[in-house]
């Protein structure tokens, strides 16, 4: 029995398959010289939009987000980080504060008007700190989770670039923690020292 | 013994039509597991080896100790296949289980793994039930260093849930395993050491409700916080983790190895040491129907070498010495095993090669010995063993292989024999067929019973109600593999062949398992019963395609039926699943990048002795579990991304196991396997 939809695996497999990684892509291009050349580096305001159950409890707060990410041999990798605070609406559950750090890949597109977009999908772990102890006296609790996150960015300055981002989260808590976000930012683009290069490479 | 000389004929008769081609060399009766397919395959701990050995039908209650059928050499029930590490005998065996995590070594310095699914002559040992041999890697020129870490986490959490009435169990983390290994390589010699540390929690629900109460837990609730312990685990490092509270259900171990090895012009000489302490393990005692927690020690301690005798002739020895203790841990029903079983094995043998043939000779002592409180009629017996084999072509196509060894006890003697016919039909085309006949003494299982009417009084202590009909004999086993492997393109290779066999005169254990509701546990008198006669029949098919250098893929299949047998026979292998497919690819876009992925069908199996605890439910903690005897089909996805890094000197592994997240299970009363993420961390240095 499948006890629930295998979201971001069929999400990976649709990706690898539409970007070519499987069988029949050309070695050399899948082999792309061009890995870990660069870095970009944002930051962003975030809100969480959606209404479901787990809002019943809790009422999303301020959020904040920063992600930095580097071309790969295919596509991109990116590693994010967001902090999104909760406040209960019930007694007898307590404030928390939401810290996911992911790990994910996905794929530029170039666009029309200068655009640039941005789909890709990541793993992480949610750590929740809680401004209350539970009956074991423990104020944490961690738990993986899955996101499907797609971006828009416009150059503004040199190598800044604003960007506006939605973002589809799953914690895998027995009982499913669905989060859509929306956020706005900036981010900068670098170039990385030959050293960080070799080592990543 | 006359369908053996028929089916030996038959052997010889195959062999007539034969075409002038070399042979490939290539091993046709045991399957080897490259360090580059166990690097890339998602593995965590050395016992997840035999999640690769797709002739196994491999089954596990806690996901730390796993039982494994041999390619139809036996069931679950009997765990003597042999486990070997460089060439010496390990003994992890304990009364029904073989766990492989229990070893000494660490799965970084394995180098590769031979598996051998038909009865033949390997090193001094007979494997008819199966054999698997961990070759470890030698330290490279000059210092060298390795390190890992490895934690996973299995989903399922209540997260912000827990304050609420939708609170549930916590799940626990996976590991932290860590292991370190230094070594250093000369011209000539090699020195290596490693030490790993080990963490296993048994609290999946189907288990954690007596698990917990065995341990004597003041609270049920507070077995589910993790966070009383965690806290304490996060303020200590990854080997001081050593002192966690005393009614977690979870097994703390630690191990240590080293070994050297010498090469002169006249041979070489290797010493292995070895030594695994395992605080609070949860061992599976099928009589009591449970788990029970005991503090574990394995120390080895061997030597084995080559002398060259001039020409192609060599001698090969091998001493090896073994003590496998269970010390009491404190519980609830006050369960001490006092057992503590010594092996010392003497091993000689020649090697002589001679053109296209090859004869080798030896022989062999091995002594057990029980140490116990429990006064046994004699704490020990010895069996010898002598056995050769003759290896040659009598024709260009064909190499044929023939082998003989007897084991004597002080009780009788058991003979076994095998014959194997290599035809290379072709360039691309290889026939093999591979007969054996075997007889095993019961003293060879080394099995509970076998000490009980010595005088091992554990079951009468523990009122565990048993009765044995008729006396225990020499059983028999007759096998035949036929294997056709082709090499269809120089990228596509296929094997297949049946496999039938038949076993006469075995015992079984059978029981039939009454749930315990105050205990969540299981209960039930044993029977050891006789089995007269039941054969097997099975086919294995492998097809493994190289798409390009950088994409492979592979499809194994397996089927086993038990088509003839008595009523308990048939239900004893009704356990094994009768279909399991496997299909794995590896991508490697980059050098130092790769994804691997693992689709596994496995059928439903029946366990007969578990039919009585069907729709009964275990509730703690508001989780509730229900049981079944019968274990539902399943169709897993594991994929695992590693990236190098460095100049190939780390390494991290991201692994997900069971990404449908598919409600799966290996055993009626055992942890249903949810979606987990594993991450590993392994550094390699060396002064190359």
């Amino acid at each position: 029995m499948i006890r629930k939809p295998p979201f971001f695996i069929s999400l990976f497999c649709a990706m690898l398959t539409a970007s070519g990684m499987l069988p029949g892509v050309n070695p050399a291009q899948a082999g792309d010289a061009k890995a870990f050349d660069s870095l970009e580096a944002g930051l962003g305001y975030v809100v969480n939009t959606n209404r479901n159950d787990f809002h019943a409890r809790w009422k999303p707060q301020w959020g904040a987000e920063g992600f930095i990410q580097t071309p790969f041999y295919y596509g991109d990798v990116q590693v994010g980080i967001r902090v999104v605070s909760y406040s209960r609406r019930i007694d007898g559950v307590p404030d928390f504060h939401s810290l996911f750090v992911s790990v994910g890949w996905g794929k530029r597109w170039d666009l029309p008007y200068n655009l640039e977009g941005f789909v890709g999908f990541s793993v992480g772990s949610d750590q929740m700190i809680f401004e209350e102890e539970d009956l074991s006296g423990s104020k944490l609790e961690t738990e993986s989770g899955t996101s499907f996150n797609a971006r828009l960015s416009y150059p503004i300055y040199g190598k800044w670039a604003f960007n506006m981002s939605g973002n589809y989260t799953v914690i895998l808590t027995q009982r499913r923690i669905k989060l859509a976000f929306l956020s706005a930012g900036i981010s900068r683009s670098f170039s990385l020292p030959d050293w960080i290069k070799e080592f990543l490479r | 013994m006359r369908l053996f000389h028929i089916c030996l004929f038959l052997t010889l008769v195959l062999s007539l039509p034969c075409t002038a081609f070399p042979d490939d060399g290539t091993p046709h009766d045991r399957d080897v597991l490259t360090a580059k397919e166990i690097q890339r395959a998602g593995l965590t701990r050395l016992g997840d080896i035999l999640l690769l050995a797709d002739k196994w039908n491999i089954c596990t209650i806690d996901g730390f100790s796993w039982q494994a059928s041999p390619n139809g050499l036996s069931s679950f029930r009997g765990q003597t296949w042999v486990v070997m590490v460089d060439g010496q005998r390990m003994n992890p065996n304990l009364y029904d289980s073989n766990n492989l995590n229990l070893l000494p070594i660490v799965l970084d310095e394995v180098d590769s793994v031979e598996i051998v699914s038909s009865p033949r002559i390997h090193h001094g040992e007979f494997t008819e039930r199966g054999l698997i041999h961990i070759y470890t890697r030698k330290p490279a020129p000059g210092v060298s260093f390795r390190g890992s870490v490895m934690g996973g986490n299995e989903t399922g959490d209540p997260g912000p849930y827990r304050y609420t009435e939708y609170s549930s169990p916590n799940v626990d983390f996976i590991g932290p395993d860590a292991t370190l290994t230094m070594g250093y390589g000369s011209r000539n010699w090699y020195v290596q050491g490693n030490v790993a540390t080990q963490v296993h929690f048994f609290r999946d629900p189907a288990m954690v409700a007596r698990n917990s109460r065995i341990l004597k837990a003041p609270d049920s609730r507070a077995l589910f916080d993790r966070s009383v312990s965690t806290t304490r685990y996060e303020t200590l490092s990854f080997l001081g983790r050593l002192g966690f509270d005393d009614v977690w259900p979870g097994m703390r171990r630690v191990a240590s190895s080293f070994k050297a090895g010498i090469t002169t012009s006249r041979g070489k000489h290797e010493p292995f040491v070895g030594y695994s302490f395992a605080r609070r393990y949860f061992l599976f005692f099928k009589p009591f129907g449970r788990e029970i927690p005991v503090d574990h020690r394995l120390a080895h301690i061997g030597q084995s070498g080559t002398v060259l005798l001039g020409g192609d002739a060599a001698l090969t020895y091998r001493l090896t010495y073994s003590d496998n203790q269970l010390d009491k841990y404190p519980n609830a029903l006050d369960v001490d095993f006092d057992w503590r079983i010594k092996l010392f094995s003497a091993n000689i043998e020649s090697d002589f090669k001679l053109k296209a043939h090859r004869s080798t000779a030896g022989i062999e002592f091995k002594r057990f010995s029980l140490d116990t409180s429990y006064p046994l009629a004699d704490d020990a017996f010895d069996i010898l063993k002598a056995y050769g084999s003759l290896s040659h072509s009598p024709f260009e196509s064909v190499r044929q292989t023939y082998g003989v060894l007897a084991a004597s006890t002080d009780d009788g003697t058991a003979v076994k024999t095998f014959a194997s016919n290599n035809w290379n039909m072709n360039k691309r085309n290889v026939l093999t067929t591979h007969l054996s006949f075997s007889q095993r003494l019961f003293e060879e299982d080394n099995s509970i019973w076998f000490w009980t009417a010595r005088g091992y009084d554990l079951l009468n202590d523990q009122g565990v109600v048993y009765s044995i009909a008729g006396e225990f004999d020499k059983s028999e086993q007759f096998t035949v593999d036929i294997t056709w492997k082709s090499h269809l393109t120089s990228d596509i290779q296929i094997e297949t062949g049946p496999l039938y066999r038949r076993f006469e005169d075995t015992y079984v254990e059978q029981q039939s398992f009454q749930f315990d509701p105050q205990e969540c546990s299981f209960d039930s008198p044993v029977q050891i019963l006789p089995v007269k006669e039941g054969q097997l029949f099975g086919a294995n098919l492998s097809i493994q395609h190289h798409l390009s250098p950088r994409l492979f893929h592979q499809l194994r299949y397996g089927y086993r039926h038990a088509f003839s047998g008595d009523e308990v026979f048939k239900g004893i292998w009704h356990s094994i699943p009768k279909h399991k497919a496997t299909y794995r690819f590896a991508y490697a876009p980059d050098r130092n990048f790769r994804i691997w992925g693992a689709l596994s069908y496995t059928s439903s199996s029946k366990w007969e002795e578990y039919r009585n605890i069907d729709g009964q439910s275990c509730a703690l903690a508001g989780e509730a579990v229900t049981y079944s005897s019968t274990v539902k089909s399943s169709t897993i996805l594991d994929l695992q991304i590693q990236k190098w890094f460095w100049k190939r000197k780390l390494r991290g592994d991201f692994l997900c196991r069971n990404a449908w997240n598919e409600e799966f299970r290996y055993h009626p009363i055992g942890a249903t396997f949810d979606l987990s993420f594993y991450f590993q961390l392994k550094i390699l240095v060396d002064s190359r």
